[in-house]
């Protein structure tokens, strides 16, 4: 098996926890960020439909 | 102190944004570590570093000597190899979020000489180590409240505390004996030291100003003699006779020693005759000149100390020992020999007196600060590095056929291996390691965390004073007494109930612990007080001793004053303190008079060191602020109200009424109202209210519980509104019907208006995280084409998405085992929402992964509420708000209190507030809680009653109700009104349990305990005994055995054992072979019975032992 | 307005009997004699009236049933799509639930179960989406409304959305949030919000936020009778122990004299029993068969309408209690 079935090629998206850039990360890219190099990524919110309760 | 309490925060313009300066007041709770922390960095650090002594080796002839010259620390940064960074500097928040320690790099230069010869100093870096937040060397210090604010703080933020893994860590402020005074104790354990040693013994903490103590003990010995005890690293105890230390200490004849001794007591024959007594015996052991002395001394220790050089002659070594084992607080040999004159001079008084002191009390007490304590740990870390690099140094050496000292050699030896990593454990574990266990007297529990739970719980943990880990064991209550001398410095009000009653306790609210003073104005006190009159050391000879008091400036005799001038003496003194530029503010001047009954020891002693507790208290004579200390306060007379002054006598007055309340305590509405164990409890619940512990919701990593809908009360004290708790608030205002309606509020249930709770009432939220760390050959990844609905095409779950029990979480691939695997969320029926996912570095591998869930708590039946003062409750039941009374005016209550709460509890002001809180939402005021504001002549029944009557309401707070269910007006009146309540942390989703069959315990094959693995709940003995008293045998027998670990057992009756059955192998498929007892070799008497499996488990056991149990049985009857 | 002696008295700290019970035994005929209904106010929203000579288990009824079985429309599902707001979704999603709805209850129906599909005629769909930007213009103010876009999230951003041929129904001013200035969520430049709301039919017993009524509540008339002529000083204290109107002051002789003008808007506060030479002077009493009631809609009714709708409720109740003995029987 080669490196994990499909890598898929889609890069996500993550933000930087320093300076809000949006960066780009491939899955085994290295944790960092392309602007100030702050090792601190959040995953950006979800844009797919959650359905809440109104109570 | 700032008027009454006011909306002023809430209806201020600038609400909301942050301040140009912070509060001084919230800045207050972190002082007293940052400066013991800066104190450590500009002082204490080289203090302790020319105290170690320095390596000494001779190695195959070469001589080399290796000493520590200097040593740094810096402000923690991003490490030197990591490229494209711009933001060069870690800030605390950074590292709470990845997990990391805040720390900084630690620099430290070694000066060597190789045969004599000095050689270019060799520059270690010693890793990083743990900086205080803060501190000289946080990134934070000197930032203002916007710029916190953009590093990711609170714009109070008040540093003190340590990050360390993600953890804040806060260094527990302790009660240490106060240094450098002598104390004459009375300690039972001391008989125990030696033949004739009794229970009478002089204690001095000594304590350097590098902040690490020895402890020296004068002991009376039941011969007249005494003996003075020392240690060698706080570990081995040695005891020296008195003469022979003081022989070794000075080169004076024994007359000199002798009316030194006598001074001041020169008729009390008795004590004449013991120091005649024992420097007879130091004579009769063939030990007459100091000579004599120092040699015998260095030759005993030359055995007994290790690590002593063997080049070092006798006299050396006892030089070291006088230097550095006894007095070190004294770096003067005549001081030492004065000291020790002292302490012998008050051991006989206290043997003749009995006046002993108690070390429980607070005026005998100092605290320990984190900057001190981080101090010792660095002394004593490279004290080891030092120990370690001689090993080193001496093996590499003896390798070396060259026998040449190089500078490779040293930097091979002075390799700083794991010295930064152990310093951090310290901090993070609070456990000092056995190396380093010094004159603290625990080496566990030296750190806390400090948890945010609400406001209120993270000041206290800054202003929290434990008594020591030892005390918690001590089976007497002596030492959680509070003691009268602790007013004003320790609340009594705020200290735990349970396990740490009275040893755990909080600084009263303008209680500081002293930074260490300028040293050039401490320098300059012994001049001072010449001037004013005191007759120095060296010209004592003259004078008659005993109408002089002593006097000391912290553990140091500085001379006599005449005890006819010494009231005008302390006057004076205590005019240049206030006023600050001769001697120290911080000084504390305790005048001990010599009356016939003295407390203690007359004399006066002065302390103008780090660490003591003091308080602000009016001069009355220069209507000045004067800081006064724990000691000091016990001699002087403070009034409380102007009203209490006596003329010619009192000279001190309180600032204020409530200053002898903790934050905390300063908190409750009313507690001059309440009965006093009310107050406690409520000092205990306010910390575990749910509120706004912080507004960086989307930067903590906590577990954080958060009250959506807080409001601020409406009854509360003025320093409610000093510390901002208007930024941080707890708890709402309900309405209360007071009132016994249904049978679901008895017993402090209570009943909450379910139609408040839909519209938000008490609604919380936790948020909770948890890590991932996945090993080296994973990386996270989403299966291919599936479980899109739950996990990212990261491998991770969606941001926002709700998360339900035992759905797909997260997923991997596994390249060791070539698949992937897909990680389920376990978290209960709650409604649970991922809010943020972080990657961050790990502490092991390259990435961690920290998901942060959001945990819909809204009220349901058994969550815990409270109000302010101490009535906690369950909530027993959401009532349709169409079944609750009503007023006349239409007002539904959201909570309905059970009025056989108030006459045995006497919560007045929980009624007070009830009533206050209703006027206040009237006439829209906030009405001041602050205690000692009404009396009996004004009460405040009556101020808020007439608030009540102008707004139309019945005087009394009652109104005429109208039942819910049936419709008619109900007889009574209902007692109704406005009262902050607080929901508790404490919810049942957290702790509901159920189990029904489950993992049972390997061993004994009984179910087993614990919410989290899906154990039970004990049936323990305490239920056994009822089940037994109730004679119900049979449900017994169903809890014990059918529902717990039932067996079935086979015995043969004919040997009453059932061990000895077993199944015989066999060969052939003729059925099921049949059991068979070993010893008996048949299967006929073989019969089953049902057993508990731990008994069968005990028969096992004993038959280890070659104990055969035997069980008689006989045939059922059926 | 009514003369019937008072059943009961009002004492300093509890009510006591005067006089029979109140007649539990119920016919129609004598219900027919003696109840009245006199409406005292009714504005849109508020309104106040009377009912005589009803028992109060009855007139109980009626307010339990207003506050929790009348239904309203409310919001009952949001649909997130994006939340960059500081305000958490389901904080969110409850704020928008506890918005009250002008959207008559009668043109819709109960959803069959919580499951089924929205239909035109048991849902409503409506829409907010928002976006905050930094305003260019006024860069020098410092007024949030100035520098920000969009920054305050209001009702009356709340937008309907008609499911098929609900547009052709309803009127677009009659499908909207009642009040336009609740506010919602205050943002900052780069949040966003977007998203789905679904408003369905139902009571107060199921959640508050469907409950049509404020508050609906009664009280008993109150009569307040003087048993002794209280003059001067004491007339005057003995107007402030009632509420404004209740006790008149009149001049006689000279002297200020108390005297009873209107004791309906009392608010029973008893105030005067706290003076002791007061407290002889005065006999506080309820008629007990007389009940004001106040209703205050939250604005999705009219108030007479919810009474109206309250009585439908109650028959249909009754209705099916005695359907349900017929079919036992």
């Amino acid at each position: 098996m080669s490196e994990g079935g499909k890598e898929s090629k889609t890069p996500m998206v993550y933000i930087c926890g320093e300076c809000h850039n949006e960066n780009e990360i491939r899955p085994r890219d290295p944790i960092r960020c392309r602007e100030c190099g702050y090792r601190i990524m959040y995953k950006k919110r979800t844009k797919r439909l959650i359905v809440f309760d109104a109570r | 102190m700032l008027g009454g309490p006011s909306f002023k925060n809430l209806t201020s313009p600038d609400f909301g944004t942050p301040p140009k300066e912070q509060n001084v007041l919230l800045q207050q709770l972190g002082y007293p570590q940052v400066a013991s922390f800066n104190y450590m960095l500009s002082t204490g650090l080289d203090l302790a570093i020319k105290d170690l002594r320095p390596l000494d080796i001779v190695a195959n002839g070469v001589k080399v000597k290796v000493s520590i010259g200097k040593a740094k620390i810096f402000a923690p940064s991003v490490s030197q190899n990591s490229m494209n960074v711009t933001v060069k500097s870690v800030y605390p928040n950074a590292c709470r979020q990845a997990r990391s320690t805040y720390k900084g790099p630690m620099l430290v230069s070694l000066d060597w000489s190789v045969n004599g010869a000095a050689q270019e100093p060799l520059e270690v870096n010693m890793g990083e180590v743990p900086i205080m937040l803060k501190s000289n060397r946080c990134h934070l210090n000197m930032m203002n409240p916007k710029q916190l604010i953009e590093s990711g703080e609170h714009e109070q933020e008040w540093g003190g505390y340590f990050v360390t893994k993600g953890l804040e860590k806060l260094i527990r402020m302790m009660s240490l004996m106060r240094r450098n005074y002598p104390i004459g104790i009375n300690r039972s354990s001391f008989t125990k030291r030696g033949p004739l040693f009794s229970s009478l013994g002089v204690v001095i903490r000594s304590t350097k100003l590098d902040q690490s103590a020895v402890l020296n003990i004068l002991h009376f010995l039941t011969d007249g003699t005494c003996k003075m005890m020392f240690r060698e690293n706080n570990k081995n105890m040695y005891h020296v006779p008195l003469i022979l230390l003081l022989k070794c200490i000075t080169d004076a004849n024994d007359k000199y020693i002798f009316t030194r001794l006598m001074e001041g007591y020169e008729d009390n024959s008795y004590y004449a005759e013991c120091v005649q007594n024992m420097m007879r015996l130091l004579h009769e052991e063939g030990l007459h000149s100091q000579d004599d002395c120092k040699n015998y001394m260095g030759q005993l220790f030359r055995l007994k100390l290790r690590q002593m050089p063997a080049h070092w002659t006798d006299h050396q070594i006892t030089d070291y020992i006088m230097n550095d084992m006894v007095l070190v607080h004294l770096d003067n040999m005549d001081d030492k020999f004065n000291m020790i004159v002292f302490m012998t001079q008050k051991l006989y008084y206290v043997q003749s007196t009995n006046l002993v002191e108690n070390e429980d009390h607070l005026m005998l007490q100092e605290v320990l600060l984190g900057g001190h304590l981080y101090n010792i740990i660095l002394k004593e870390s490279l004290r080891t590095y030092m120990v370690n690099m001689g090993f080193m140094l001496k093996q590499l050496l003896a390798k070396d056929s060259s026998n040449v000292m190089t500078r490779e050699i040293l930097r091979k030896a002075s390799y700083p291996k794991g010295f930064a990593a152990g310093v951090e454990m310290i901090i993070l574990t609070g456990n000092l390691s056995i190396n380093n266990h010094s004159a603290v007297g625990q080496n566990v529990g030296l750190s806390v965390t400090v948890e945010n739970i609400n406001r209120i719980r993270y000041m206290s943990h800054f202003r929290a004073v434990h008594r020591g880990a030892s005390f918690m064991k001590m089976r007497s209550t002596q030492v959680r007494q509070l003691t009268p001398d602790a007013w004003g410095f320790y609340c009594p009000v705020h200290t735990p109930d349970g396990a740490p009653c009275g040893l755990l306790n909080h600084l009263t609210t303008n209680c500081t612990i002293t930074d260490m003073p300028d040293r050039k104005l401490v320098a300059n006190i012994a001049r001072t007080l010449a001037e004013l009159g005191m007759v120095p050391m060296k010209q004592s000879n003259v004078i008659e001793k005993k109408d002089y008091f002593v006097t000391q400036l912290d553990g140091r005799i500085l001379g006599y004053v005449k005890k006819a001038d010494s009231s005008e003496f302390e006057k004076k003194l205590r005019f240049l303190k206030i006023k600050g530029d001769k001697v120290p503010n911080t000084l504390e001047i305790c005048m001990v008079p010599d009356k016939k009954r003295a407390p203690q020891f007359p004399g006066i002693f002065l302390f103008s060191g780090p660490a003591r507790m003091m308080r602000p208290l009016l001069n009355l004579a220069t209507s000045n602020i004067e800081m006064v200390g724990t000691f000091e306060q016990n001699y002087l007379d403070v009034s409380i109200i102007p009203s209490e002054i006596y003329p010619g006598v009192t000279t001190h007055m309180e600032l204020s009424k409530t200053d002898f309340l903790s934050h905390t305590a300063k908190l409750i509405p009313m507690p001059d109202c309440n009965q006093s164990p009310r107050n406690m409890y409520q000092c205990q619940m306010a910390k575990q209210t749910m509120g706004t512990p912080c507004h960086n919701f989307d930067l903590q990593i906590d577990k954080i519980y958060r009250l959506q809908t807080p409001a601020s009360p409406i009854f509360r004290t003025t320093h409610y509104d000093d510390m901002d708790i208007d930024s941080f608030p707890m708890g709402t205002n309900a309405i209360v019907a007071v009132i016994s309606y249904t049978g679901y509020d008895m017993e402090d249930a209570m009943i909450i208006n379910k139609a408040s709770i839909e519209r938000g009432f008490a609604n919380g939220t936790v948020y909770k995280t948890e890590n991932i760390e996945l090993a080296a050959e994973c990386h996270l990844q989403r299966p291919p084409d599936q479980l899109e609905e739950f996990i990212d095409a990261d491998g991770l779950p969606y941001v926002g998405r709700r998360v339900n029990n035992q759905e797909p979480l997260y997923s991997y691939y596994d390249n060791n085992k070539s698949k992937y695997v897909v990680n389920k969320f376990s978290g209960g029926s709650d409604k649970i929402y991922v809010h943020k996912v972080r990657i961050v570095p790990g502490m092991k591998m390259a990435r961690m992964v920290r998901i942060t869930y959001r945990i819909e708590r809204a009220p349901m039946i058994g969550d815990k509420f409270a109000s302010r003062a101490g009535q906690k409750g369950i909530c027993s039941r959401q009532y349709p708000v169409e079944d609750l009374p009503f007023t006349e005016s239409g007002i539904f209550p959201d909570i309905i209190f059970n009025p056989h709460g108030f006459p045995s509890r006497m919560t007045i002001a929980m009624m007070i507030e009830l009533m206050a809180g209703k006027s206040g939402a009237i006439h829209g005021l906030v009405h001041d809680a602050t205690p000692f504001k009404f009396n009996e002549e004004e009460t405040a029944i009556d101020y808020f009653g007439r608030l009540l009557e102008a707004g139309g309401y019945n005087y009394y707070g009652t109104e005429s109700m109208y039942s819910g269910i049936d419709g008619r007006e109900m007889k009574a009146q209902i007692f109704f009104g406005v009262v902050h309540y607080q929901r508790l942390r404490h919810m049942v989703s957290d702790k509901w349990q159920v189990r029904s069959t489950g993992i049972e315990d390997a061993v004994t094959r009984q179910p087993i305990q614990g919410k989290k693995r899906g154990g039970g709940i004990r049936f323990g003995e305490m239920e056994r005994d009822a089940l037994i008293s109730h004679g119900t045998s049979y449900m017994l027998q169903d809890r014990l055995m059918n529902s717990s670990d039932k067996s079935k057992v086979s015995i043969c009756t004919k040997c009453k054992n059932m061990l000895s059955v077993f199944h015989p192998a066999t060969d052939n498929a003729a059925g099921p072979p049949k059991l068979v007892c070993a010893f008996c070799q048949t299967s006929d008497n073989i019969s089953s019975v049902e057993l508990p499996y731990v008994f069968k488990l005990l028969a096992i056991q004993l038959g280890s032992c070659n104990i055969n149990l035997q069980l008689d049985c006989k045939e059922a009857c059926t | 307005m009514s003369n019937k002696e008072p059943g009961l008295i009002s004492l300093e700290y509890k009510n006591v009997r005067a006089g029979k019970e109140l007649d539990t035994t119920w016919t129609y005929k004598k219900f027919q004699e003696n109840f009245r209904v006199v409406i005292v106010r009714c504005e849109n929203y508020e309104m106040e009236f009377d009912l005589i000579g009803i028992h109060p288990f009855l007139a109980n009824a009626f307010r339990r049933i207003m506050i929790s079985d009348v239904p309203t429309m409310a919001i009952e599902k949001v649909h997130i799509y994006n939340n960059t707001s500081v305000m958490q979704d389901e904080i969110l999603a409850h704020r928008l639930g506890l918005v009250p709805l002008k959207a008559d209850p009668g043109l819709f129906e109960f959803k069959e179960s919580e499951t089924s599909e929205a239909t035109a005629q048991d849902t409503l769909q409506f829409e907010l989406k928002m976006k905050c930007s930094k305003n260019k213009e006024n860069k020098d103010s410092s007024r949030h409304d100035d520098i920000y876009k969009n920054h305050h999230v209001l009702s009356k951003h709340i937008k309907w959305m008609p499911i098929g041929n609900q547009a052709e129904l309803h009127k677009e001013e009659n499908i909207r949030p009642i009040h336009d200035d609740i506010s919602l969520l205050k943002m900052r430049p780069g949040h966003e919000i977007d998203l789905q709301m679904f408003a369905v039919k139902g009571t107060g017993r199921d959640h508050a936020k469907f409950s049509p009524v404020a508050t609906a509540f009664y009280r008993l008339l109150p009569d307040i009778k003087l048993t002794r002529t209280v003059e001067g000083e004491q007339a005057e204290r003995l107007q402030k122990c009632f509420s404004p109107g209740v006790i008149a002051l009149r001049k006689s002789e000279g002297k200020c004299v108390a005297v009873v003008n209107d004791s309906r808007y009392d608010m029973c506060s008893r105030n005067v029993f706290k003076h002791d030479d007061l407290k002889d002077s005065v006999v506080m009493g309820r008629i007990e068969d007389h009940f004001i009631f106040t209703i205050e809609s939250v604005g999705n009714l009219k108030s007479h309408q919810i009474f109206k709708e309250a009585i439908n409720i109650l028959k249909k109740k009754c209705k099916t209690l005695l359907d349900e003995i017929d079919i036992s029987n």
